[in-house]
């Protein structure tokens, strides 16, 4: 079957040398007949005619061998999509519009299907990528570094396994500090992951204070210069020698953030500290599979393992959820995995709906065009075409249609994802974001697969409505009824569609609004932080510079008050237990604190009092505590005074002298987090730390003063992020923020859509009744009666839109709550404005075809019958 | 003079099948060549426009079971000459089977109403 085929497209294109080949076999032929007549006796002329008798029709013979030679629809197919292409010239207008219609569509949806393919789809640049499996565990995908090691030393189905443990940090090059996005590593890490560096290699040792960097810090710190290898760099406290500088494509398990350098495992005192318990589970374990195992071997025998590891070691705390292994594709790390496909696969599902609006647009203009082409369609069918040539023929035509739209998509999704990667630094919140969005195979060939989609849905009902047309009815040039009965279910559709867009957008937007004004339970204006960090001190020395810092903060002019915490709000904090005796345990969040932290974050005081002197001695084990973890834990009475004990493992008694205001712990707007303080001075035991100050004015005219001042204790004490609390609270607005910004215009990329298709309809149907309405304006109508009909014609249709779209919403905005935490239905004066919008809109689309109606010249009508 | 009303309409398979069967029986042909050769063996009972066999021949052609080649004919001429393939010859093994299988068939049918 395959071969045939394959020999029958061949010879359509070699079709003339073939016609030649017949063509001298059968003259041939018929002239050794024509000899065996003549041998027998005929004279030549009689057997000339004997010879073609006997052959039969020549010509017929041909064209047979024609149809079994060639695929007849490949010929057919040439032919009509040089017609199509005839007929869409023809009308250029038409064709722009619905061209830019797909082009905007599949644009649309192009741009972000990029995106989720370099998040979720594309392999990731390293070696072998199919092999490269991560383990997780539940929703967690940490492991204690001790089993880590029990696993990599008694898997075999896995060729190795690496550990990571990511972290923020810093890196210092000549001097100056930057913070930076950094993994902690086995030191088989670049063998596993399948990373070949760009220059050097990866350290071999897990002790040894080797470094690899990344492609943007050799480029932008070194110049890209050769002689980076040997060259020295800081980090935490130590000194680390450059071995190596990975590939550009590998920014790291960190991403879409990058990744800025990778050091041993065992380079970090604070973390060695922690690697050899069994219950901190902190670092991301990577394998990779031996050729001919299946992910799903490769987690049976890990579960195998940890069955041995739990009778030997004893249970966890609490019961784990299976190991699973998983191959790798797109970024690395779960939750930037999680996060980005949430917010790409809605997108995706807006940009879907937008096509799907195209779509009907552009149906809509075949479907008009089509009536108007009847006549056309009438003398094919006329003359011999069949009702599926017909169809094949009107389908072609949308299949031009959808391959110039479909390249105009990809022009515009080539450009959008440029300006998307040019505007993505400008997100960096706090590592810089690096994603290739540039478009590969996939994206093209998502491209295509739309076109092809894109032909079929806006062009089958068109299409067969065309080969429908009855020869006469064509030939009289009769216009369909049939059209101008239909109901615009499509054109309700399309308002509808565009109008839930536009609500879903509208309550993004005010959800960003209120989280803006939204009181977070501390001050965010007025008020300047900063991260600093001693490299060379220890926990002990460490707590006195900290001291020695506010302290030379707080007598600068212009500072009201300064204090000291070890996570600010909404960073990631430290987790503990707390229980009553004899109750469940309770995980809150909790922070270190210096004594009037309270009052400088503007957090209110609500019972007992904060930590004072008294509190800071190591013996003392006093805390504070918010007010929803006062209610989880003494309802009704006041806690002061009570004791409550603290950590999961071994508990310690504490006292609670103090209930502050609940305020964001993890994001703005979130329900009441428990959480509990501690003072700074019992707690630090060495890392980064942030210093927030009270500020008389402006707080961004003190960031200058206040980083001198800092820079100028010396002990090379580093400073980072000195800005603004506002600018820091506003930056965990950006995902909100793009989304707000991607649904508003995708809404209104909707709502011109669905309002050229409206336009356009009303439209069509005015110069379909030019007659009428010329007939009825010589017996008498007015020309703003004329005006208020069609006007009320595309208003109904708005209005029945909008009244559907209004049921929709609510359900599809609950939806998307669930996806982004915080969005809530619109307020009625959301739903107010866009229900007005559609509808001037509407008017706007209406108001060129009904004030054209209005002006028929019932002369000029009347005389084309 | 024959007409067309006396000659026996040849089923298009039945004609695939016996210009296979020629090929096989007497190696490379040209399509004149075949056409006498059917003419021969059907006692002229057989009266098929001889173009027709062209047709047959690029059908087979087609499916890979015959091959063909310029060359010259027994009178100097320029022809084409098909020849069978080895899958044309597996091919005309099942053939003959299921024909000899199903007129069989028929036969007895058609024995039956009479």
């Amino acid at each position: 079957m395959l071969r045939v085929l394959l020999s029958r497209v061949r010879a359509t294109f070699h079709r003339s040398r073939l016609d030649d080949e017949l063509d001298d076999e059968l003259r041939e032929h018929l002239a050794m007949l024509q000899e065996r007549f003549v041998r027998a006796g005929m004279d030549p002329s009689e057997a000339f005619y004997a010879a073609r008798r006997q052959f039969g029709g020549v010509t017929q013979v041909k064209e047979e061998h024609r149809d079994v030679r060639g695929v007849r629809l490949l010929d057919d197919l040439g032919d009509d999509l040089r017609y199509a292409i005839r007929q869409v010239k023809r009308s250029p207008g038409f064709a722009v519009l619905a061209m830019l219609c797909l082009g905007l569509g599949i644009g649309a949806n192009t741009s972000i299907f990029s995106a989720l393919n370099s998040v979720l789809i594309r392999p990731l640049s390293v070696a072998d990528p199919g092999r490269l499996v991560t383990l997780s565990r539940g929703t967690s995908a940490y492991f204690s570094h001790p089993d880590f090691q029990d696993l990599q030393a008694r898997g075999r189905l896995l060729s190795g396994l690496t550990a990571s443990f990511p972290m923020e940090s810093d890196l210092e090059v000549h001097g100056v500090s930057e913070f930076v996005a950094a993994e902690v590593v086995s030191a088989n890490y670049g063998s596993v992951v399948g990373v070949a560096p760009a220059l050097g290699r990866w350290f071999t040792s897990e002790t040894e204070p080797f470094a690899v960097i990344s492609y943007a810090v050799w480029q932008k710190q070194f110049g890209g210069s050769a002689d980076v290898l040997g060259r020295r760099i800081g980090s935490e406290a130590q000194s680390y020698t450059i071995v190596g500088v990975a590939p550009r494509a590998f920014t790291g398990i960190f991403a879409p953030y990058r990744t800025d350098i990778w050091v041993p495992m065992r380079t970090r005192p604070r973390l060695a500290a922690m690697l050899d318990n069994r219950s901190r589970r902190i670092v991301m374990v990577f394998g990779r599979l031996r050729s001919a195992t299946t992910p799903g071997q490769a987690s049976a025998e890990l579960n195998g393992i940890e069955a041995h590891l739990v009778a030997e070691h004893g249970p966890a705390a609490e019961p784990l959820p299976p190991i699973v292994a998983e191959p790798v594709r797109g970024i690395l790390n779960p939750g930037g995995r999680r996060l980005v496909s949430l917010s790409a696969s809605l997108l995706m599902i807006v940009v879907g709906l937008v096509l799907v609006i195209a779509c009907v647009n552009v149906g809509n203009l075949l479907l008009v065009r089509g009536s108007l082409r009847r006549r056309e369609l009438a003398v094919r069918q006329a003359l011999g075409a069949t009702r599926s040539r017909l169809m094949r023929q009107l389908l072609t035509e949308s299949l031009v249609l959808a391959i110039g739209g479909g390249a105009c998509g990809l022009v515009l999704a080539a450009w959008t994802t440029r300006v998307f990667a040019r505007v993505m630094p400008s997100m960096r919140s706090t590592f810089p974001v690096e994603l290739d969005l540039s478009l590969d195979w996939r994206v093209i060939a998502f491209a295509a697969i739309l076109s092809l989609a894109t032909t079929l849905v806006c062009g089958l009902v068109p299409a067969w409505r065309g080969a429908q047309t009855s020869g006469v009815a064509g030939f009289k040039g009769e216009i369909g009824g049939t059209i101008r009965r239909r109901r615009p279910f499509g054109l309700i559709a399309q308002v509808v569609l565009s109008f839930v867009l536009l609500l879903i957008a509208g309550s993004v937007i005010e959800t960003l609004r209120r989280l803006e004004v939204i009181d977070p339970g501390f001050a965010v204006n007025g008020r300047l932080y900063a991260y600093i960090f001693f490299p060379s001190a220890t926990p002990e020395t460490g707590r006195q510079l900290y001291a020695q810092a506010l302290d030379r903060l707080r007598v600068l002019p212009g500072v009201l008050s300064a204090s000291q915490t070890d996570a600010l709000p909404l960073m990631p904090s430290g987790s503990e237990c707390a229980s009553l005796a004899g109750g469940p345990q309770l995980h809150v969040s909790t922070s270190a604190i210096e004594p009037g932290y309270f009052h400088t974050m503007g957090i209110a005081m609500i019972a007992g009092r904060d930590f004072t002197s008294i509190d800071l001695p190591r013996e003392a084990s006093t805390i504070v505590i918010t007010n929803s973890l006062a209610k989880r834990l003494w309802p009704g009475t006041s806690p002061i005074g009570e004791r409550v004990l603290i950590g999961c493992q071994a508990p310690q008694a504490s006292v609670v002298i103090g209930v502050v205001r609940d305020s964001a712990v993890r994001a703005v707007g979130e329900p009441p987090q428990p959480r509990f303080y501690r003072p700074f001075a019992r707690q630090y035991d060495g890392g980064l730390t942030a210093v927030l100050i009270e500020t008389r004015t402006d707080p961004a005219a003190m960031v200058p003063e206040v980083r001198e001042t800092l820079l100028a204790m010396g002990q090379s004490i580093r400073v980072y992020a000195v800005q603004p609390f506002s600018t820091y609270i506003d930056q965990s607005f950006t995902g909100v923020r793009w989304m707000a910004m991607a649904l508003s215009g995708f809404g209104l990329l909707a709502l011109v859509l669905a309002a050229i298709g409206l336009y356009g309809v009303i439209a069509y149907r005015v110069s379909l009744r030019t007659q009428e309405i010329g007939v009825r304006m010589a017996l008498g109508a007015g020309r703003p009666a004329i005006f208020r009909e069609v006007v009320l014609q595309g208003l109904t249709i708005a209005v029945a839109g909008v009244a559907i779209g209004e049921l929709l919403a609510i359900p599809a905005i609950r939806a998307l709550a669930s996806v982004q935490a915080g969005i809530r239905p619109g307020s009625p004066s959301t739903h107010v404005a866009g229900a007005v919008i559609w509808v001037t809109v509407a008017f706007v689309a209406c108001y060129v075809p009904a004030s054209r109606a209005s002006r028929v010249d019932p002369m000029e009508a009347l005389r084309h019958e | 003079m024959a007409t067309t009303k006396d000659r026996s309409e040849v089923l298009q398979g039945t004609l695939d099948l016996m210009v296979l069967k020629t090929l096989d029986a007497l190696g490379p042909l040209h399509g004149y060549g075949i056409a006498r050769r059917l003419e021969q063996v059907s006692d002229d009972r057989l009266r098929l426009n001889e173009g027709t066999v062209y047709n047959s021949l690029l059908r087979l052609v087609q499916e890979g079971w015959i091959s063909s080649e310029w060359g010259a004919s027994e009178s100097n001429r320029k022809a084409k000459f098909y020849s069978i393939t080895k899958t044309g010859r597996k091919q005309l093994a099942r053939e003959t089977e299921s024909w000899e299988r199903i007129s069989g068939v028929i036969g007895r049918v058609l024995r039956l109403g009479s």
